[in-house]
C-alpha cells in the first residue's frame, strides 16, 4: 500500500470515528453529561488509534499530520474563514460557520464550558469553535507513537 | 509483531475509511431526489432533514429572501415581555416562518446568529422580515415575564443550528424560546419533536398581531 493510500485510509478512518461520535453525541445531548462522556471516549479512541502500530501509528508524524488535516479539512477551512471574518478580513459566510459546527459535533458539549466574555465583539465560544480544528489536528499529530509491541 | 504487519494497516481502518464517503453519497442522493415544493416544509423528522439539505444547503434558501420593499412594521407598542415573535421571508426552508424569538421588554428581543451566538438586540431589527406574527402564551403576565427573564440569561450562550430540541447546553432560535417557557413550566409548541418557528407559530399562544 502506498503512502498516499495509507494517508487517505487513516483520514477516512478518523472521519468515520468522528461521524459515529457526532451522531451518538447528538442523540445523547438532552443529557449533556453523557454527551460529554462520548466526547471523552471519542478522543480516547482517537488517541489510541493514532498510537497503535496497526492503525495510524504506522504513519510517520508528517503523514499523520496530513491525514488529520484531511479528516478535519472542512472545519479547518471554514474555521479559518470564521476567524478572518472576526478580524474584518473576510466577508460573513454563514454556510461555512454551519459546516464548522456540523463537523465538530463531537466537540459541541465542550463549547458550553467556554468562559463568558468576548474578543473583537465575538463570544469566546465562537473563537474556540473556530480554533478547535487547528488545536485538534496539531494536538493529535504530536501524540507520540507507542513504542512497545502489541 | 513482524515487519510485514507493521507495514500494513489493520482491516478495521480500511473498512471504516469507506464509511464517510459512502454515507455522504447516500445522504446527498437521498436529499437530491426530494422533489416536493419548497414551502411549506415537511413536519416529520426525516423529511424535514432531507428538505433542509435540499433547499437550505443545495439551493441556499435557508432564511428565505428578504425584499427591501416588503419590510414589516414591527408593532412595538403592542408587545409585552414574554411575547413569542415568529417571522419569515418568502422561500425560507423551514416553511412560512424562518425565525423565532421572545420579547424581553424595554424594546429588546433575544437574538440568535450563527456568527454572533445568542445575544440581545433591538426589536426593530425584525423589520428585515417580510411577515411577522406575535403570540401571547395563555399564562399570567408574571409567568411570561419570568420566561423573558430566563431568556435574558441565555445571552452569551451557544447557538447551534443543529442543536437537539432538548439540548440544554446549545440552542436554536426556536428551542431558546421553548426552553425559556419550559423553565417556567409552560409548553408553547405544538408538541412535535422538531421545535421550529413553525411549531411555535401554531402553538397555544393567543394571536396578538400578524403583519
Amino acid at each position: 500500500m502506498t503512502s498516499f493510500l495509507r494517508i487517505l485510509a487513516v483520514a477516512g478512518h478518523v472521519a468515520a470515528l468522528q461521524l459515529v461520535a457526532g451522531v451518538l453525541g447528538w442523540w445523547l445531548s438532552p443529557w449533556p453529561w453523557l454527551s460529554l462522556l462520548v466526547t471523552a471516549l471519542w478522543l480516547g479512541v482517537l488517541i489510541m488509534d493514532l498510537r497503535h502500530p496497526r492503525f495510524a501509528g504506522i504513519l510517520p508524524p508528517w503523514q499523520r499530520l496530513i491525514a488529520l488535516a484531511l479528516a478535519q479539512s472542512p472545519a479547518l477551512v471554514f474555521g479559518a474563514w470564521n476567524m478572518l471574518h472576526f478580524c474584518g478580513l473576510a466577508p460573513q459566510f454563514e454556510l461555512g460557520a454551519f459546516v464548522v459546527q456540523l463537523w465538530l459535533t463531537p466537540l459541541a458539549p465542550l463549547f458550553a464550558w467556554c468562559p463568558a466574555g468576548s474578543l473583537l465583539e465575538r463570544d469566546l465560544w465562537l473563537w474556540a469553535l473556530s480554533v478547535a480544528p487547528f488545536v485538534l489536528v496539531i494536538g493529535l499529530a504530536v501524540v507520540p507513537r507507542r513504542t512497545r509491541n502489541v | 509483531m513482524t515487519d510485514d504487519q507493521t507495514s500494513s494497516l489493520h482491516p478495521v481502518v480500511l473498512w471504516s475509511a469507506g464509511v464517510v464517503p459512502i454515507t455522504l453519497v447516500i445522504v446527498l442522493l437521498w436529499a437530491w431526489t426530494h422533489d416536493g415544493p419548497a414551502v411549506p416544509a415537511p413536519r416529520d423528522g426525516g423529511a424535514f432533514v432531507r428538505h433542509f439539505i435540499h433547499y437550505g444547503l443545495f439551493r441556499g434558501y435557508a432564511g428565505g429572501s428578504p425584499q427591501a420593499e416588503r419590510m414589516v412594521a414591527v408593532p412595538v407598542e403592542l408587545l409585552e415581555p414574554g411575547d413569542v415573535i415568529v417571522c419569515g421571508n418568502p422561500g425560507a426552508v423551514y416553511g412560512a416562518w424562518s425565525h423565532a424569538t421572545i420579547y424581553l421588554g424595554d424594546g429588546e428581543v433575544l437574538s440568535q446568529y450563527l456568527l454572533r451566538g445568542i445575544g440581545i438586540e433591538r426589536v426593530e431589527v425584525l423589520a428585515w422580515y417580510d411577515h411577522l406574527r406575535v403570540l401571547r402564551p395563555p399564562v399570567s403576565a408574571a409567568t411570561r415575564t419570568a420566561a423573558a427573564m430566563t431568556a435574558r440569561t441565555q445571552a452569551g450562550g451557544v447557538f447551534n443550528l443543529m442543536a437537539h430540541p432538548r439540548d440544554p447546553w446549545q440552542l436554536t432560535c426556536s428551542s431558546s424560546v421553548d426552553a425559556a417557557y419550559r423553565a417556567v413550566g409552560v409548553n408553547v409548541t405544538d408538541g412535535r419533536f422538531w421545535v421550529t418557528p413553525e411549531s411555535l407559530a401554531v402553538g397555544n399562544g393567543a394571536l396578538v398581531v400578524e403583519r
